[in-house]
């Protein structure tokens, strides 16, 4: 993924950029769900709240009072119920050790009630293939870049096309948060069309469990030193989650300058959480996401030579 | 078609005969190198009528036997008149010269001078090379597309912007001609300079509207570029050395008078120029463009005269040297114009056009993407135009395209195990009938009318699909697929466009015109973002999208002032389009073989008053444009506020909507020698969607528009003041003659004022990395993609 970087360094030849204050257009706010939750034997939270404007940073306000539940369409005995932990903080609470929420391969539904209305939503909770190893390729200094070693994670996609991950990655304990690390990918490639079902993770996806971070002359700064830590998460999402991402990632992942030329205009993403007899607008998503993972420190014989 | 011309024929030596008329014809031609004078007025005296010439310089006169005046004019040339005793058909070929060098330089126009106002063309916006290349222009490089901006009802969304919009149209609906031959990207270096090499480039003239039933396939404009035909008298060179490009052209005869060529070259070099102070360029990196324009004639005899040019130039930008994007034209035409009779010129164009990009990233061949994209035409195209007498020209033609479109071959390697994932390629044929008359009816009176009949076929082989009917605005799933076989076609459509125009001469220098067309666009420019740019694509109307058709209504008000030295007119235009084009949120637009799922369809609307001054003479001279103008579109599934249920969509101004539009162009001779030269643009912000809200999934804040608006606000306005400094070298030597060789110096000075214009605003949650469910903080940022004064400096040679 070097070119990203280097259409960053072209960019900045003219280009030039000032955060502004603006006003925003009044509009009624909406209410939000962050129910997206994991396959996983620890408590799991589903927020609701509603929306704040686009410049309020504060915490917004949870709405309180809502019931939630989260059961397998297939099998009425398996049902989880979230209880209000903090106002519009509801969390399912394992009863034992071992106790994990939901099972590979089910159906889920979520239900929730707010004041007498209904909101629903359907997910499938998909398998996850193991991350067999994580290796580092060197790649020498140039105008773009330093002597640097990119970190690769190999796992292959599982059989069957259709198979849809988020992959998320830790440097020395800090998680890679920014919007143009979202690294999504669709079997082993970006898109449906890439038709890479069963293969490894395309060499982009593996690369961008990398930090992208420049220096003062846009010069790519080394991603690992050795002794550096990587903690790698491969997460199942639905395909309906993935498309979210893309949206997500084309709205939030803006490189401004030039690729201002090449952005598209601001749109409203689709959530799959819908209110059951009306029409009313509402935001956020839900999904179950199941979980593999490998962590790694960075030693000499972690580096892998690539031709 | 071939036993229509006999026909006609026939009809025109009966005609001839039984009305004992005669016929004076002919070509003219610059004396200095032969290059036929396009617009050039023929004028005979005894009947106060005439002829102008067409692009190759044709006229044709019939008359009555008798003695006549007949006088040849053309701006900036010495007029010739001559003394006809007409007793038969006489071939007049004549040769203007230009006037002296000190006259020729006030004059900033090649109409003649009350072309604006007693010719019945409106709505059209021409400049001549010579001025183009007055103008301060992006580091110096004399711009074709660029100049036209000046003038009333062109715009652009901004630097970088490929492409042009002409009466709130899109990018997409320009027919942009090199030739006669479809240039599908006419910009270099994203947007930042046109294809056009203006030493290869004679005349240029864009149809706003009243256009002409000979011209069709887009909604909302041609732009007719005629390239030079070479000097046929002399070898002659061109060129400039400038800050980023230098160009060389060379033309000269071939056969003294017979035959001539030109060829003209660019290249860009700032990666040359670099390389020593850089190592960006030494692993293969490469930033660069160059075009090549060429051209030959040939006089076969005095019936017929061949052409062949081209035009093939490409942008470079690689990485290194297996990573990078390029892309470029190709265009290539014959033509062959005959004379059937000496009422009856006629043309037979063929031509080629192609554009295509190419994308290849990944480190080595284990792990790599590789994707090309393309679009080819070809078209044949013979045109006829009857001199029927002095009250009716008569012009009549056809043309048939074939297409092939080829959105993505694309290639990809995954450690070594390849996948290649391509859109099937879609044909499709096109094809037009056309006949158009203009007749003057009166002194007073002018008509042009006609109609033309357009078709297309989008062609097997390949699947066709059937979407699902679903709310606007979410993608539609295919839910058949059915095979065509080889040239099957799978759907067609036709369409009759009416065209009309008028003109009253109120007065000698003033004159009123309205005009009314109808235009059908059987090929999509497929682009969701922000601005135009070279990956935009072309898909043709298929089974699932529909031609785009638009109708526009225009009238204006012409007048001049002190024997011509002053121009002014007023025109206002109204444009009802439908079947325009965008796209569901969340588009899929890049190999995407169910694009037509994402497509949306609705109408559109562009109004306006446009308002233009000029001053032809003097020391200062220049002019003034300005346009009022909106467009809008409505498109279901877009902009529907609170109508969750049907998502109906409301009006919303489309992305290149600016309500003022105002620019100054002004010149000025300082000495002999040294000239000023300015001009000032003035535009309204352009419309941009805003959210209004925030929320968030894991450590992602997503921005939404709560309202379901598009377009609701506006960056700020736009204005840039650029101004250049021109000195010519000495015309006389040292000794006291004067030189053959000719040189000149343009400093010039873009953006003189520093203004950081705005190009987009943009939100987001900024560069910092945050915890899963810690708020981030949002911001808005203003983008400029030139963000300061631009200086540059360029000589420019002739000999």
């Amino acid at each position: 993924m070097k070119n990203l970087f280097k259409i960053v360094l072209l960019s900045s030849i003219i280009a030039c950029e000032q955060d502004i204050t603006t006003g925003l257009p009044e509009s009624a706010p909406l209410i939000a769900f962050d129910a997206w939750i994991y396959h996983a034997a620890e408590p799991q939270t589903i927020d609701i709240y509603t929306t704040n404007t686009y410049f309020d940073s504060s915490e917004p306000a949870g709405i309180t009072g809502a019931t939630v539940v989260v059961s397998n369409v297939n099998d009425a005995l398996e049902t989880y119920t979230f209880s209000e932990a903090a106002a519009g903080q509801y969390v399912w609470n394992p009863t034992t050790p071992t106790d994990t929420f939901a099972t590979v391969g089910g159906v889920y539904a979520l239900n929730i009630q707010i004041n007498g209305t209904t909101y629903e939503s359907l997910t499938e909770l998909s398998a996850v293939p193991s991350i067999d190893s994580i290796y580092w390729r060197f790649d020498e200094a140039d105008a773009f870049i330093e002597d640097s070693y990119f970190a690769n994670f190999w796992s292959r996609d599982l059989e069957g096309s259709g198979d849809t991950y988020w992959i998320k990655s830790w440097k020395n304990g800090e998680l890679l948060s920014l919007p143009s690390e979202i690294n999504i990918a669709y079997d082993a490639a970006f898109s449906e069309d890439g038709d890479a079902d069963g293969l490894f993770f395309i060499q982009p996806i593996r690369e961008l469990i990398n930090p992208f971070d420049f220096d003062d002359e846009d010069v790519l700064i080394n991603p690992f030193e050795l002794g550096d830590s990587i903690y790698v998460e491969l997460n199942s999402i639905s395909q309906e989650a993935f498309f979210f991402l893309q949206q997500v990632q084309v709205q939030t992942a803006r490189d401004g300058g030039f690729g201002e030329l090449f952005a598209v205009p601001l749109a409203n993403i689709q959530s799959n959480i819908f209110p059951v007899n009306s029409n009313e607008k509402v935001v956020g998503f839900f999904n179950i996401s199941a979980i593999s993972s490998l962590g790694k420190l960075f030693t000499e014989e972690d580096i892998r030579i690539i031709d | 078609m071939k036993r229509f011309v006999t026909l006609l024929i026939v009809l025109v030596s009966l005609n001839a005969k039984a009305q004992e008329k005669f016929t004076i014809n002919g070509y003219v031609k610059d004396a200095a190198n032969g290059e036929a004078l396009i617009g050039a007025t023929v004028l005979v005296k005894e009947i106060n009528g005439g002829n102008i010439t067409n692009v190759y310089g044709f006229y044709s006169i019939t008359v009555p036997p008798g003695d006549y005046t007949v006088e040849y004019r053309y701006i900036g040339f010495l007029s010739q008149t001559m003394q006809i005793s007409l007793n038969e058909n006489q071939r007049i070929d004549i040769e203007l010269s230009e006037e002296s060098t000190q006259l020729q330089e006030i004059v900033v126009t090649a109409e003649p001078e009350d072309e604006n106002v007693s010719s019945v063309e409106m709505s059209v916006a021409n400049l001549d090379i010579k001025t183009i290349s007055k103008i301060p222009s992006f580091l110096g490089e004399v711009d074709v597309v660029k100049s036209l901006q000046l003038l009333p009802g062109v715009s652009t969304v901004g630097e970088g912007a490929s492409g042009f919009n002409v009466r709130g149209g899109s990018v997409g609906q320009n027919l942009v001609l090199l030739d006669e031959a479809p240039v599908y990207n006419s910009s270099h270096m994203l947007g930042f300079f046109s294809v056009f090499n203006p030493d290869a480039v004679k005349d240029v003239k864009l149809y706003k509207g009243g256009i002409p039933a000979r011209f069709g396939g887009r909604l909302s404009s041609v732009l007719d570029i005629r390239m030079k035909e070479g000097n046929n008298k002399e070898m002659e060179i061109n060129g400039g050395v400038g800050t980023i490009f230098s160009r060389l052209a060379i033309e000269g005869p071939i056969k003294k008078e017979k035959a001539s060529f030109i060829i003209a070259g660019r290249r860009s070099y700032i990666d040359v120029l670099a390389r020593p102070f850089t190592d960006v360029f030494d692993n293969g990196a490469a930033l660069y463009f160059y075009d090549l324009t060429m051209k030959a004639n040939y006089n076969i005899s005095d019936k017929d005269r061949v052409f062949i040019s081209g035009y093939f130039g490409r942008d470079v930008f690689n990485f290194d040297d297996r990573q990078g994007i390029n892309w470029g034209s190709k265009t290539a035409t014959f033509r062959w114009n005959h004379l059937f009779s000496e009422r009856l010129f006629s043309n037979l164009t063929f031509y080629l056009s192609d554009y295509d990009y190419e994308l290849a990233f990944g480190e080595n061949d284990r792990d790599k993407f590789e994707w090309t994209s393309n679009i080819t035409t070809y078209d044949i195209k013979p045109e006829f135009t009857f001199f029927m007498n002095t009250k009716n020209e008569l012009t009549f033609g056809a043309e048939a395209l074939l297409y092939r479109f080829s959105p993505a071959d694309a290639l990809g390697a995954s450690d070594g195990d390849l996948v290649e994932f391509s859109i099937p390629h879609k044909r499709a044929a096109e094809y037009g009938l056309y006949v158009g008359n203009e007749q003057r009816v009166s002194d007073k009176l002018t008509l042009q009318y006609g109609t033309r009949l357009s078709g297309f076929k989008h062609l097997g082989p390949g699947s066709y699909y059937t979407f699902n009917d679903t709310i606007p605005g979410y993608r539609r799933q295919a839910v058949d697929v059915q095979e065509a076989d080889d040239w099957e076609t799978i759907k067609s459509y036709v369409n009759l466009e009416p065209r009309f125009s008028a003109k009253y001469s109120l007065s000698k220098t003033s004159s009123v015109k309205a005009s009314f067309n109808r235009t059908a666009q059987y090929i999509h420019l497929v682009s969701n973002t922000t601005a135009s740019n070279p990956l935009d694509i072309w898909t043709p109307s298929t089974n699932n999208i529909k031609p785009q058709t638009g109708l526009q209504w225009a009238a204006g008000y012409f007048r001049n002032f002190n024997d011509n030295a002053y121009e002014f007119s007023v025109e206002t235009y109204y444009r009802r389009t439908k079947n325009q084009i965008d796209y569901i949120d969340g588009a899929e637009l890049f190999i995407n073989e169910l694009i037509e799922g994402d497509v949306l369809a609705g109408d559109g609307r562009a109004y306006g008053l446009e308002l233009y001054a000029k001053k032809n003479e003097g020391r200062i001279n220049g002019w003034v444009s300005y346009t009022l103008g909106r467009s809008e579109l409505k498109i279901d599934g877009i902009n529907f506020l609170d109508d969750l249920e049907n998502r109906s969509g409301n009006w919303y101004p489309a992305r290149y909507d600016q309500l003022h539009n105002f620019k100054a162009t002004g010149f000025y001779e300082l000495s002999n020698r040294v000239s000023l030269s300015a001009n000032f643009t003035y535009l309204t912000g352009t419309p941009t969607t805003f959210p209004t809200h925030r929320y968030q999934i894991e450590y992602l804040t997503i921005p939404e528009n709560s309202a379901n608006t598009r377009n609701n606000l506006r960056i700020p306005d736009y204005h840039r003041l650029d101004l250049s400094v021109t000195i010519l070298g000495r015309a006389i030597s040292k000794r006291g003659r004067v030189r053959k060789n000719r040189d000149s110096w343009v400093i010039t000075f873009y953006n003189l004022y520093n203004r950081k214009n705005p190009f987009s605003i943009y939100f987001w949650q900024g560069d910092e990395r945050y915890a899963i469910d810690a708020v981030a903080e949002t911001r808005a940022t203003q983008v400029s993609i030139l963000g300061a004064i631009v200086p540059s400096f360029t000589y420019n040679f002739k000999f």
